[in-house]
């Protein structure tokens, strides 16, 4: 049959059965392999996708066909805007979509989706992202400082406070830095982590005299005092003096 | 989202952050350990970082500030404007760039202050050389520091060319630039490309090139890197243990093409040519005037970044993919629409940018990101 008007026939998962035109269903790379290597006149079974989610992305693969064949009168900035609507779904519907176009390959429905996702991760700090999409934080304390520490950066990256950057670490150095109670001091000289001290452990101290062995024989060696002050709610403010040998 | 399926894990998390740029990628790796693990999976195998071109502007008048600094990502395809929190870096001259990569310098009569990480947050500060100079090859090489020509008119030596050891912490003379030279000893008329051994010079207008070897303190050549005579102009770039070389061919008036080719061999005889700049990208680089008398070029990894210096407005990009064939691009300058050209100058250097350096970068408190729309 050479019709233009060549039906398929999907069936989804919860047993509902969808009638489309040969040219909607073929924008799935899936679809379009079992057809043209399978019976085609037999049902397609599309089981990991239930009948609400493959309306919805029929309804898209349609809308594209029909503005890429110049059937519908649609501008390319019509499209665009139809697409952001058709985005515009809670969040489980959302990741139905996405699942549903990996599995029956839709590049431009994936692409869509997965941008939508990453539009809703971008600028967001972790705590964020766990609660906009319901993530268990699994890390362990230690867990979590292996992690920064095997990737030699302890801080997220908006609003990282307490991190200190020694440019010419010379005898007698006098930094400071100030970082709220909570989180972690990380200092760096010559371009490598030299010291990382959770502020609990600081606390309660009027001076720390620490003497650090590096691993690095080319790092230079550090002894460093601690004095700290409350300078607010939260906030300490920690002056190190270094006295180092190279 | 409460139901098990609807879990985003996997191959289709890991390509959802392939949609999102890097310098937002960098707290989702910490979400928890799958997504830790799926953030390093998917730079891996889904879009991998890609080099980033910097555009630092800055007055070329003294107090000679910085005033403006950008980033491009090629991965996410986003300008970047980088803040500089703490600008405590002394500006006793002004920043440039010599060789085609990340380094930049500043020399005065009183220091030689240089910085070659990405994000140019750690600047290294010594005595300037012994011979004065207005306008060196400064170039990086291993751990070498190599400053090369560029003498002031009064000083004997317009060849003269000095090392600065990173870890021994002292200037080196060693032997003069070849004698052919002479004439065009500055950076003004030499294109450089430094590998991690040896140092590549070639005067863009005839292409002569030779190459340095700061252990054996020599230089040999001349390399024979024209094999088109039509190429008029042409600069050189590093690319894996080979060279790039990007020819101008025509005349300046009337540019023909801007062919890129791969230089290969023991003593670089093979040129392969990998691409051309496709026409309406050469004619960008023209601008409004109808000619290009020179072009710059940044180059690191597979990412060669091109730009005309009297017209910079746009750059052109082209990344070198599998098999030697070329992807080509461009990009609208957005430090052009801010400034007015006379009064500031550009600095372009590009650098490999990963999930560290960026968690470096954002750490020192030193610059904060803002993604440009």
């Amino acid at each position: 049959m050479g019709s233009t008007s060549t039906k398929i026939k999907l069936r989804t998962s919860d047993q509902k059965v969808f009638e489309v035109e040969k040219a909607v269903a073929v924008q799935s790379q899936t679809i379009k392999y079992i057809y043209e290597n399978g019976c085609p006149d037999s049902v397609i079974h599309v089981h990991s996708v239930s009948g609400d989610i493959l309306s919805k992305i029929l309804d898209y693969c349609k809308k594209h066909v029909n503005s890429a064949a110049g059937k519908e009168d649609i501008s390319p900035e019509e499209l665009y805007e139809w697409d952001a609507n058709f985005v515009k779904v809670d969040q489980n519907t959302l990741f139905d979509l996405i699942l549903a176009a990996n599995c029956l390959k839709i590049e431009s429905l994936l692409d869509l989706t997965c941008q939508t996702v990453a539009n809703m991760i971008k600028g967001k700090r972790p705590e964020e992202i766990r609660t906009t999409f319901n993530i268990k934080n699994d890390y362990t304390i230690e867990a979590e400082e292996a992690v920064r520490r095997e990737n030699k950066w302890a801080f997220d990256m908006l609003g990282g406070v307490g991190t200190m950057v020694i440019e010419e670490l010379a005898d007698d150095t006098m930094s400071k830095c100030v970082t709220n109670t909570k989180s972690r001091v990380c200092v760096i000289a010559a371009n490598q982590i030299v010291m990382m001290r959770s502020i609990s452990k600081l606390a309660n101290k009027k001076s720390i005299d620490v003497y650090k062995q590096p691993q690095n024989p080319t790092t230079p060696r550090i002894k460093e005092s601690v004095k700290q002050r409350n300078v607010g709610t939260g906030f300490i403010e920690l002056f190190f003096h270094f006295k180092c040998k190279m | 989202m409460t139901t098990e399926g609807a879990d985003i894990r996997g191959d289709v998390l890991e390509s959802i952050l392939s949609h999102v740029p890097l310098i937002h990628i960098l707290p989702a790796s910490h979400v928890s350990k799958s997504w830790n693990h799926a953030v390093f999976s998917s730079l891996r195998y889904f879009s991998c970082p890609k080099p980033w071109l910097f555009l630092q502007c800055q007055n070329s008048r003294p107090p000679y500030a910085s005033s403006s600094s950008f980033a491009y990502d090629p991965r996410s395809n986003h300008w970047l404007r980088i803040h500089n929190k703490n600008p405590s870096l002394q500006y006793a001259s002004a920043i440039r760039s010599s060789s085609n990569s990340t380094l930049l310098y500043m020399l005065s009569p009183s220091k030689f202050s240089f910085s070659f990480d990405p994000f140019h947050l750690t600047w290294h500060h010594v005595d300037p050389p012994l011979v004065w100079r207005t306008d060196p090859v400064v170039a990086l090489v291993g751990r070498h520091v190599i400053v090369a020509g560029g003498a002031c008119d009064f000083e004997d030596d317009p060849l003269s060319v000095e090392i600065y050891d990173l870890d021994a912490r002292r200037w080196d003379a060693c032997d003069a630039m070849p004698a052919i030279l002479k004439d065009s000893a500055a950076s003004a008329w030499l294109s450089v490309a430094s590998s991690s051994k040896t140092l590549y010079i070639m005067e863009q207008v005839s292409g002569v090139t030779y190459s340095f070897d700061p252990t054996s303190r020599i230089w040999s050549g001349p390399l024979d890197l024209r094999h088109d005579e039509n190429i008029f102009f042409s600069v050189i770039g590093i690319f894996g243990d080979n060279l790039v070389l990007v020819g101008l061919l025509g005349d300046s008036e009337n540019v023909k093409d801007v062919k890129v080719w791969e230089v290969k061999g023991k003593s670089f005889e093979i040129l392969e040519e990998i691409g051309i700049m496709p026409k309406e990208l050469v004619e960008k680089l023209k601008g409004e005037d109808a000619s290009i008398n020179s072009i710059k070029i940044s180059c690191t990894g597979d990412f060669i970044y091109i730009y005309n210096p009297r017209e910079p407005e746009e750059l052109v990009m082209c990344e070198i993919g599998g098999e030697g064939v070329c992807r080509w691009g461009s990009l609208k300058n957005p430090a052009v629409s801010d400034w007015s050209r006379v009064a500031e100058k550009m600095v372009l250097t590009s650098a490999d940018v990963g999930l560290g350096d960026l968690g470096k970068a954002a750490e020192s408190g030193k610059v904060r990101f803002s993604i440009c729309e």
